[in-house]
């Protein structure tokens, strides 16, 4: 058992074969794809970063299950300090690739699944957690990239799962046989699946009695026959895509985060993959637990990665044109780090305040208020962030011309002429096509849903919050009676 | 907790080619059923997608018989199977008892 490299996870990559479209082309080779490999880049760069010993504290772990280290993202927080080297992780793979690090969603998915098929053994003297730590173990032994699926296609939002005309808006079951289940339905927004050796699939909510088909939770190799994947498409796929050259992009190697729509037709799902059968009361607990852990991490943790980009190219874009030293460019940017920072303060408190659940499982959880505090603010924040950035960036951010211009010899004269300033032309160029990466790309709406939309936090937060307490409080200091 | 207390649920399948075992692969526990399953009900062969691949493919003696259209080398067959038991979540193993095995056939009928 060892930890693979970059280059032994990008090799294997070349012999997986996952149905993947994009742009309407069947993609037969992620890696000749410009679009499709840059996820695979960002991928290898998880792998990279775990082979750094500088980052090593951050990146590896020790397997709970062999005292073997392991990339963290494979990890099942026992402890405080496992909290906190997880959003720290979230964190260093931002700053370190500019995207989605692809990991994320099925890191915290495997630590739901931890707690919650323990306490279903527990509830219930079923076996799920036995049959998830031999994954686990297997996938740890072999160092797999292992991505997250939760998010059903969800149709007529009025209705109910087992309501729906179309019930392939949700994944459920089709058929039990003793080997194991087949299933079938639609995952959307998925992050990395396509790249990843195997996804977690979580059910996308709390589910009833009588909606057992759709309850359920396992493991898929990515390249399982019966299961696509349709990519995301945009201004930004097509740009990357038709480019000359990828050093145009705001972000040459690692691009915009990439999606995928999963359509599973008639998947076999062995019953050693499965975690989750028909228990529809613990489906509401597996997502509550996967999101406590997300949003700590993303909303806290990683979106702040991305902001320290934002923040580091707009003090660059205001070097390049001399206003630095300005007093409201100076107040922005202070305002920008106050937003960032006061999220990832909340997920490090969310890590500190972390606590094992259920009590005896021996997994470590994040404190729920904290975390729906983090991706809240940055939610709200992220949008702030990008203005400032497109603010102090200026209209370059959306009016530059081809980086490749500049070298023209009828046009490159002049478009030197027109954007040297305290700094040459190129550098500004470059720059603003950094910020446009950001302040004009995919990461606003992406933050602003990623780990729920900001209605979740909401109410999550009514939930967790004791208003009484509060009220009470400030009766006893003001003197008011009952 | 440690996994090698007990039974870590892994399965070894062994690929066999003209009577020969050509290769040995490990995965975990389900993964001989997935293929299986892949040849017999969805008529592919993991990582190919592609109909028509397969000729023939039935349950033998509690291994799984698959005869591949199309003219192949035993070498070409093996390197098909290769990337089919990669995609399906088997990777090569240096040796180990097989408890399942892949008898992987030439098509006579386009020789």
């Amino acid at each position: 058992m060892a930890l693979k490299t970059a280059q032994e996870y990008l090799d294997m990559i070349k012999k997986l074969s996952p149905h993947v479209y994009l742009g309407g082309k069947w993609v037969k080779n992620l890696l000749n794809n410009k679009v499709t490999r840059s996820m695979v880049m960002a991928n290898a760069e998880m792998y990279a970063l775990a082979e750094d010993p500088q980052h090593k504290e951050v990146m590896v772990a020790t397997s709970h299950l062999t005292g073997e280290p392991i990339n963290r993202n494979l990890n099942v927080a026992r402890s405080i300090h496992d909290l906190d080297m997880r959003q720290e992780m979230a964190l260093l793979t931002s700053q370190t690739v500019g995207t989605c690090n692809y990991r994320c969603v099925g890191c915290d998915a495997l630590n739901s699944l931890a707690a919650t098929t323990w306490e279903m053994d527990r509830d219930l003297g079923t076996k799920y957690n036995e049959t998830f730590n031999k994954w686990l173990a297997y996938a740890q032994a072999n160092d797999l990239a292992v991505s997250g699926a939760i998010t059903d296609a969800k149709g007529d939002r009025k209705k109910r799962p087992s309501q729906q005309d179309e019930p392939d808006t949700y994944i459920h079951l089709v058929e039990k046989r003793t080997d194991g289940i087949v299933v079938r339905g639609i995952k959307v927004s998925q992050s990395g699946a396509i790249g990843s050796h195997e996804t977690l699939v979580l059910p996308g909510g709390a589910l009833r009695e009588g909606e057992e088909a759709f309850a359920l939770a396992f493991a898929v190799q990515n390249s399982a026959p019966g299961l696509t994947y349709i990519c995301q498409y945009n201004a930004y796929s097509a740009e990357r895509e038709f480019c000359e050259d990828e050093v145009e992009l705001g972000n040459p190697i690692y691009g915009q985060r990439e999606t995928s729509t999963m359509v599973f037709d008639n998947v076999f799902i062995p019953w050693e993959r499965v975690f989750l059968c028909g228990e529809t009361k613990y489906c509401g607990r597996l997502v509550t637990r996967f999101a406590k852990a997300h949003r700590m991490n993303c909303g806290g943790a990683c979106k702040v990665g991305f902001a320290d980009l934002i923040i580091g190219a707009t003090l660059l874009a205001a070097e390049y044109i001399g206003v630095d030293k300005v007093s409201h460019i100076q107040e922005k940017i202070i305002d920008m780090v106050r937003l960032s920072e006061t999220s990832h303060a909340c997920a490090i408190a969310a890590a500190m305040r972390g606590r094992e659940e259920p009590k005896g499982s021996g997994v470590f959880l994040p404190d729920d208020l904290f975390g729906n505090a983090a991706k809240l603010n940055i939610a709200h924040g992220f949008w702030e962030i990008i203005k400032n950035a497109g603010d102090i960036g200026g209209g370059l951010v959306v009016t530059a011309p081809k980086l490749k211009d500049l070298e023209n010899p009828e046009v490159g004269p002049m478009l030197k002429k027109a954007f040297s300033s305290v700094a040459p032309a190129d550098k500004r160029l470059k720059v603003a096509k950094f910020l446009q990466h950001w302040s004009a790309g995919l990461h606003g709406p992406g933050t602003w849903h990623g780990a729920g939309a900001p209605q979740t936090q909401r109410f999550m937060i009514s939930v967790l919050t004791d208003f009484e307490s509060k009220k009470k409080m400030a009766k006893k200091i003001m003197g008011l009676k009952d | 907790m440690v996994v090698s207390e007990y039974d870590p649920g892994l399965e070894i399948i062994a690929v066999r080619i003209e009577n020969e075992v050509r290769g040995i692969y490990e995965g975990l526990g389900g993964t001989f059923a997935s293929f299986v399953y892949c040849c017999l009900d969805k008529k592919i062969i993991p990582g190919f997608h592609e109909a028509g691949l397969i000729a023939k493919a039935e349950l033998k003696d509690g291994g799984l018989l698959l005869v591949l259209s199309g003219k192949h080398t035993a070498t070409e067959l093996m390197e098909v199977m290769d990337i089919a038991l990669l995609n399906i979540g088997a990777l090569p193993k240096a040796g180990g008892k097989a408890g399942c095995c892949i008898e992987v056939k030439l098509n006579k009928k386009e020789e």
